[in-house]
């Protein structure tokens, strides 16, 4: 197997006892047991990976997940933190928009409120109090009176 | 365009085997895996520093190469695709891996050597000498030297140009020169 193609070791720069103690270093096992059982090896490292592929794709809720690639998972968090924004935002509009609303009722309703009320008919057939001259200066100045 | 190359009969089991395994038949996998095991152990063995590693990446690059099998085109040569796959899990492994113990080095065959205890010695000062070269330097004259490979291959396996690879074989073997030239004059 440790069929030469090249120059053998024979080109300028290449010393033929090192690359004698090389060869011997770097061998392949020459037994055919021991290759018989690394290709038994191999098979059952197959065949348990194929199995557990097999078992991979039993269908679960969560199996799409494992699907994803982190690019994917990476573009899938994009969209989602975009929706979220988008999300929020119009909640938040909306929010706003019903807080200005209660406001304006709000505030209706305190004008209204304060318009002054009908007027019975007793308050309105009593006789108009004549006020004294210097009224308006007594109202202004109590203490000096 | 060309004339055709008449593909040999090796080539066109091969494909048959690849078409098949791709098809799911594992056996036919088994084949390719015993096929070229052997090769893809070198090429991972070129680029780790120990064989426990070298088996771990042959592992982990049959495993890549038959998840990704259903990506492979067969009129490619098969080999060729596999060992490339395996080298970057020998690259990968290497990395983790960046600093090792130049006597951790595994035993391996007995040494071609007529004295027993100086190739001992020179087994030694080489797994140091290799130690403390560059993963991608190492790799190369491992590939070129001792597996055969020509630059333009070593360039596709480890992902760097041709001269790349030339320039790195060249300073690999000026280093372990340098390294091994005090075992030179002892002796």
């Amino acid at each position: 197997m440790n069929g030469t193609r090249n120059d053998d070791g024979r080109s300028p720069g290449a010393d033929p006892q090192v690359t004698a103690a090389l060869r011997a270093l770097y061998a392949a096992p020459q037994d055919d047991a021991y290759w018989q059982a690394t290709e038994q090896r191999m098979m059952r490292r197959i065949s348990a990976a194929v199995s557990g592929a097999v078992h991979e794709l039993r269908p679960s809720w969560w199996s799409g997940f494992t699907e994803f690639r982190s690019t994917d998972w990476r573009t899938a968090g994009l969209i989602a933190a975009t929706l979220t924004l988008i999300a929020a935002g119009a909640s938040f509009v909306r929010d706003k928009e019903a807080s200005a609303q209660a406001r304006e009722l709000a505030a209706r309703a305190a004008a209204e409120s304060a318009m002054p009320l009908p007027l019975d008919d007793a308050t309105m057939t009593r006789a108009r109090v004549h006020l004294a001259p210097d009224a308006p200066e007594r109202f202004l100045n109590p203490f000096d009176y | 365009m060309g004339p055709e190359r008449p593909v040999s009969a090796e080539v066109l089991e091969e494909r048959e085997l690849v078409l098949a395994a791709q098809a799911g038949d594992h056996v036919a996998f088994a084949g390719l895996v015993r096929r070229h095991q052997r090769r893809a152990y070198a090429v991972a063995r070129a680029i780790v520093l120990s064989h426990d590693d070298a088996e771990d990446a042959v592992q982990e690059g049959f495993l890549h190469a038959f998840r990704a099998l259903e990506r492979f085109r067969p009129e490619q040569a098969f080999g060729a695709w596999l060992h490339r796959i395996v080298a970057n899990a020998a690259l990968d492994i290497a990395r983790r891996r960046k600093v090792r113990d130049a006597d951790e080095l595994p035993e391996t065959l007995s040494s071609p050597h007529r004295d027993p205890a100086e190739a001992e010695e020179l087994r030694a000062r080489l797994g140091r000498a290799l130690a403390t070269l560059g993963e991608r330097q190492r790799a190369v004259i491992v590939l070129h030297d001792v597996e055969g490979y020509k630059h333009a291959e070593i360039g596709a396996l480890l992902g760097i140009p041709e001269g790349t690879a030339r320039s790195d074989l060249h300073h690999a073997r000026a280093h372990l020169r340098r390294q091994l030239s005090n075992l030179r004059s002892e002796q």
